[in-house]
């Protein structure tokens, strides 16, 4: 996946510009708004409900390092086997040594995130490895070669007549533009390979530390595939994904499938303990469980953006989001899209390149106010503007440039005297005059061009207001 | 494959440094909302609307020998020739194998083709198991996974028809597990299932029967 961060304005643009993606955004937030709603109404106390979640996620990751250690012994306990790995680097090597190890030619594939971050299909087509996603979802989007557009629904923005045409390409169908026929056609092609694949790979939605369990979230039936008929299971997790107890799992299920989908619950929850037991004639021989750092005992060691690791990746935060729902998924760069991918993307990437992203925001705290994890988005985009204002190495920001910082300090130096105060009204007022027209300022030259490109900045006033109640004009309104 | 030695600790270790956070009040356990369905037959009708609710077919009867007719009237409906049937008590004292023979339609048990079982499950029409328990709060069946009621029989076929007794119906998950647990060792997999295997991610409309089954048909007995 290309990493483009850096193309965030131009890739808005984009998204902007395209009718098709406008439609679609247009109905987007009313459909999740309305389901979400619903779902919510169905729960005796919905706010409660809320900030319990929110309390269970704070709890699993203040006490992360303990309940890692207590999930690691029990899973080991159940017959799993742990394996810690401390970047991507490190965890593709070791799934694609496992993978050769096995023998192994094909895998099916659960949609994970972490996954993505770690460009894992990559890395295991680059080793001969036949790997196919299999979240119907996230297989278009692996065949077109592209980013997610939405945390749950990768490929929700493409056109039916394209995922046709791909169809046909990959699996050498004949042309539907019928849903159901299409649906059809993907349950086919992946059938075969549920059945030949010797290495399921998924992702881990909880680990519960009380019982050593991981817990898979899914409406389609390709994770009960991808873990119930391989001989190898390999589940793939970042450290953030542990919840204390088994009854805090099955809270934050809640949560998590209605804020994802609307839904009280998926049409399946897998909750795998181990690998099969002795007489059992499906399950893998071998369950691994991947613990992966990748970036996140960094974020973990900032205390003012460690809050982010609650993240349940349920998408949420996108469908309420206003800037996300007019310049849609692709805009963001990378893996993570929406609020939670303008706080995640710049931890991962460097605040300095993805910069864009959380200046992008509007603040209005609509994120927060859906968040099942009680993440606090507009105080975290704060943080990160200010981090990189004051420049900071460990986020590979660099301070502001020369000239901004300047203008910045004349500013304050400015507005912190009354004498300069006034003295810099009054220099303003008389630049500005030629360029009024009708009361209204229209268009500047070079840097004021910005400001007037969309809206018009009115005149400034003949008789400044600090003159005006100095002259004892005051009392009197028309 | 076993973990690079540092690995494990540094990753710990990093955490363990890491300043910690203020206390944190945990907040209240709010109420969930099954109602207080304490009694078995509010819980069956409230199972009843929501799995309905979540497009599974429901058919409540009052005996086991029904519930083998209603078995053999859906694979009649459907037009589903065969079926492959778990290997638990409920299902054997149904009969299904011999009331599906006997009208005409092919019955495999799991334990009757080992070799094969893989592919019988993808070949099969229909899969027919019991359901050890169902939930109320979501109209989901729990499918504890073990040597009799296996993974692919109630997941390969295109249609899934489980037997549920009323008095396995419980009002929320957390009573589930607690049930679950009290047996001495877990099972190694579970799978809450909830309605047929669904998508939306072409277009935004919702198709059911994407990799699982597109039918789920419970029969609740009592």
């Amino acid at each position: 996946m290309k990493i483009e961060v850096e193309e965030f304005k131009r890739k808005a643009n984009e998204g902007l510009n395209n009718a098709h993606q406008r439609e679609l955004l247009g109905r987007l937030p009313v459909i999740f708004k309305a389901l979400r709603d619903y779902s919510f109404s169905t729960l005796a106390d919905p706010k409660a409900a809320l900030e319990r979640g929110a309390a269970i996620r704070r709890e699993s990751i203040a006490n992360l390092p303990a309940y890692l250690e207590a999930f690691e012994k029990k899973a080991v306990e159940n017959g799993a086997n742990i394996v810690w790995a401390e970047d991507y680097r490190e965890a593709r090597e070791i799934i694609i040594d496992l993978a050769r190890k096995k023998k192994v030619k094909t895998i099916t594939k659960g949609k994970s995130m972490l996954t993505e971050e770690m460009e894992l299909n990559r890395a295991l087509g680059d080793n001969g490895i036949d790997v196919f996603e299999t979240d119907l979802g996230e297989f278009i989007v692996q065949q077109m070669n592209r980013t997610p557009f939405h945390v749950v629904g990768p490929a929700l923005n493409v056109a039916v007549e394209e995922i046709a045409d791909l169809f046909v390409s990959v699996m050498g169908v004949e042309k539907t533009l019928d849903l159901g026929g299409l649906t059809m056609q993907a349950r086919g092609f992946l059938r075969e390979k549920f059945k030949q694949a010797e290495m399921g790979i998924t992702g881990v939605n909880m680990a519960v530390a009380d019982t050593g369990s991981i817990i898979l979230v899914e409406n389609e039936g390709n994770i009960r595939f991808s873990t119930g008929g391989p001989k190898t299971h390999v589940a793939v997790m970042g450290i953030e994904k542990i919840v204390p107890t088994m009854d805090d799992a099955l809270h934050v299920l809640r949560l998590l499938t209605r804020s994802c989908t609307g839904q009280a619950v998926s049409s399946y929850v897998n909750v795998i303990n181990g690998p099969k037991k002795k007489g059992e004639p499906d399950g893998p021989d071998e369950l691994f469980i991947v613990i992966v750092d990748g970036g996140r005992t960094k974020i973990y060691a900032d205390p003012d953006f460690r809050q982010v690791l609650g993240c349940i990746k349920c998408g949420a935060c996108l469908n309420v989001c206003p800037v996300w729902n007019k310049i849609g998924g692709y805009a963001y760069g990378w893996v993570y899209s929406g609020p939670i991918g303008s706080i995640l993307n710049p931890l991962f990437l460097g605040l300095e390149r993805a910069h864009d992203l959380y200046h992008a925001t509007t603040l209005c705290g609509a994120c927060r106010e859906v968040c099942p994890a009680g993440i606090d988005h507009p105080r975290l985009f704060l943080k990160l503007r200010e981090k990189r204002a004051s420049g900071d190495r460990t986020w590979g920001a660099r301070r502001l440039p020369l000239a901004e910082r300047l203008t910045f300090s004349a500013w304050a130096w400015g507005i912190s005297g009354e004498g300069r105060y006034r003295t810099a009204g009054k220099l303003l007022r008389w630049m500005l005059k030629p360029f009024v027209t009708g009361g209204v300022i229209g268009k500047l030259p070079a840097m004021g061009s910005g400001w007037t490109r969309f809206r018009d900045l009115p005149a400034p006033a003949e008789r400044p207001f600090r003159r005006r109640w100095s002259d004892g004009e005051r009392g009197t309104t028309k | 494959m076993t973990t690079r030695p540092t690995a494990r600790e540094n990753i710990l270790n990093k955490l363990r440094e890491a300043v910690s956070w203020p206390k944190a009040e945990s907040a209240s356990r709010p109420k969930i909302g099954t109602g207080d369905a304490g009694d078995p037959a509010a819980l069956t009708d409230i199972f009843e609307t929501k799995a309905t609710g979540a497009a599974a077919v429901v058919k409540r009867v009052g005996g086991i020998s029904e519930a083998t007719r209603q078995i053999v009237s859906f694979m009649k409906e459907d037009g589903l020739s065969s079926a492959i049937i778990s290997d638990e008590e409920i299902i054997g004292k149904a009969g299904i194998k011999a009331a599906l023979e006997k009208a005409g339609l092919r019955a495999i048990t799991i334990s009757s083709e080992p070799a094969d079982y893989k592919e019988a499950c993808f070949a099969a029409d229909a899969g027919i198991t019991g359901a050890p328990y169902g939930i109320a709060e979501t109209g989901s069946l729990a499918m504890v996974f073990d040597s009799r009621n296996p993974r692919l029989v109630s997941h390969a076929p295109f249609c899934h028809i489980a037997l549920l007794m009323a008095d396995d119906i419980l009002p929320d998950t957390e009573t589930l597990v607690a049930r679950v647990t009290e047996r001495r060792v877990p099972p190694s997999a579970m799978a809450l299932v909830t309605g047929p295997s669904m998508t939306a991610d072409i277009a935004l409309t919702a198709v059911r029967g994407i990799h699982g089954p597109g039918k789920l048909y419970i029969i609740i007995i009592g």
